[in-house]
C-alpha cells in the first residue's frame, strides 16, 4: 500500500482528465452543450464507488472466513471512501441534471437506485455505531455489507435498464451509446475512470493504514502492564 | 514499552497484493483504451451553441488552470498525510 507508482499514475491521469476534459473535442449536442464534459467527472465517481464497495465486500467476505480485525478495518474504510464517492456522484448528477434535464431530481430509476444504495450503506455505518462489542460489530457489519453490495447490483445496473429514463443507456445498450461515445470522448473518459478509481483507492489505503496504526497502538496499550 | 505485535500483524503485507491487483487491472484498461486514439473524428460544425467564445478568447485556459491548482492542492495534502502515516508506521515498527 505504500507503493508510489500507481499513486503517481493516478495524479497524472487526473491532470490529463482535467486538461483534456476541458480543452478536448466533444460532440456538439443540443441540450447538453458543453456539460457533456461532466461525463469525465460524474460517471467515474460511480465506477469509483462500485469498485470501492466491491473491495469492501471482498474484505467482509474474507472476515467471515477468518475473523481478523484487520479485514474489518479494510472493509469499513473502503466502504467509507466508496460512500464519499457515491455522495459526490449523486450531487454532481443533480447539478448536471438541473441544467440538462430541467430539475435536479426526476425520479429517474438510476437516480433512485443510487440513492437507495447510499441509504443502505448509511445504514451500514449506523449499524456499526450501534454495536459496542468489536467482534459482534465486525461480524454483523460484514454480513450486512455483503448483502448491501449484492442488493446494489440490481438497483444500479439491472432495474434502470429495464425502464425508460433520461439516463444514457437505459432501455437499450449498457453505457454511454446515447452520446455515441466517439473516440474523442473515449480517449479522455477511460483514463479518467482509471485515474479516479486509483485516486479513491489511494485515499482508502491511507485511511486503512491509519486504522491499522490505531489498532496496533490499542493493542500495545492493552498489553502493556505499565500503561 | 510496546508489546511485540501479534503474528496477525503481518497480515497487512498481504494487502499490497490486492491493491496491486487493482492497480494492474487499471493499467491494463488504460492500455486498451489507447487504441481509441486511432479513431479520432472530425466534429462537424453545426449550430449547436458551445463555449466557442471562451475558447477563442483564451479564458478556457484560465478555467483549466484554476482546476489544476485545486487538484494540485488536494493532491499535495494527500501526499503530506500519506508521508505522515508512513513516518508513524516506521516509528511504531522501530519501537516494537
Amino acid at each position: 500500500m505504500r507503493a508510489s507508482w500507481w499513486k503517481i499514475l493516478s495524479v497524472l491521469l487526473l491532470i490529463y482528465t482535467f486538461t483534456a476534459g476541458l480543452l478536448g473535442e466533444v460532440p456538439r449536442l443540443a441540450i447538453v452543450n458543453e456539460t457533456i464534459r461532466s461525463l469525465y467527472f460524474h460517471v467515474p465517481m460511480w465506477f469509483g464507488m462500485i469498485s470501492l464497495f466491491g473491495a469492501s465486500a471482498w474484505y467482509s467476505f474474507r472476515y467471515l472466513r477468518k475473523p481478523d480485525t484487520t479485514y474489518d478495518i479494510y472493509s469499513v474504510q473502503f466502504a467509507n471512501v466508496g460512500f464519499a464517492f457515491g455522495l459526490l456522484g449523486i450531487f454532481t448528477g443533480m447539478m448536471w441534471a438541473n441544467y440538462a434535464w430541467g430539475s435536479p431530481w426526476h425520479g429517474d430509476p438510476k437516480q433512485n437506485g443510487a440513492a437507495i444504495t447510499l441509504l443502505m450503506y448509511a445504514a451500514f455505518f449506523v449499524l456499526r455505531m450501534s454495536l459496542d462489542n468489536q467482534d459482534q460489530r465486525a461480524r454483523l457489519s460484514a454480513i450486512y455489507n455483503i448483502f448491501a453490495f449484492i442488493a446494489m447490483i440490481p438497483l444500479i445496473f439491472i432495474i434502470p435498464r429495464m425502464q425508460d429514463s433520461l439516463h444514457p443507456g437505459s432501455g437499450g445498450n449498457p453505457g454511454f451509446n446515447m452520446y455515441d461515445l466517439q473516440s474523442n470522448m473515449r480517449i479522455v473518459f477511460y483514463p479518467a475512470c482509471v485515474g479516479w478509481i486509483l485516486f479513491g483507492f489511494w485515499i482508502a489505503t491511507v485511511r486503512i493504514r491509519v486504522g491499522l496504526l490505531e489498532e496496533k497502538i490499542e493493542d500495545s496499550i492493552a498489553g502493556d502492564p505499565k500503561a | 514499552m510496546l508489546v511485540t505485535p501479534k503474528p496477525e500483524s503481518t497480515l497487512p503485507m498481504k494487502a499490497p497484493m490486492f491493491t496491486s491487483v487493482i492497480s494492474r487491472i487499471a493499467v491494463l484498461i488504460l492500455l486498451f483504451s489507447l487504441s481509441s486514439f486511432a479513431g479520432l473524428d472530425q466534429t462537424a460544425g453545426s449550430d449547436v451553441e458551445m463555449a466557442d467564445t471562451m475558447r477563442s478568447n483564451g479564458k478556457i485556459y484560465v478555467l483549466v488552470a484554476v482546476m489544476l491548482i485545486l487538484l494540485a492542492g488536494l493532491v499535495t495534502y494527500l501526499v503530506i498525510v500519506d508521508r505522515k502515516v508512513s513516518r508513524l508506521e516506521k516509528r511504531l515498527d522501530d519501537n516494537a
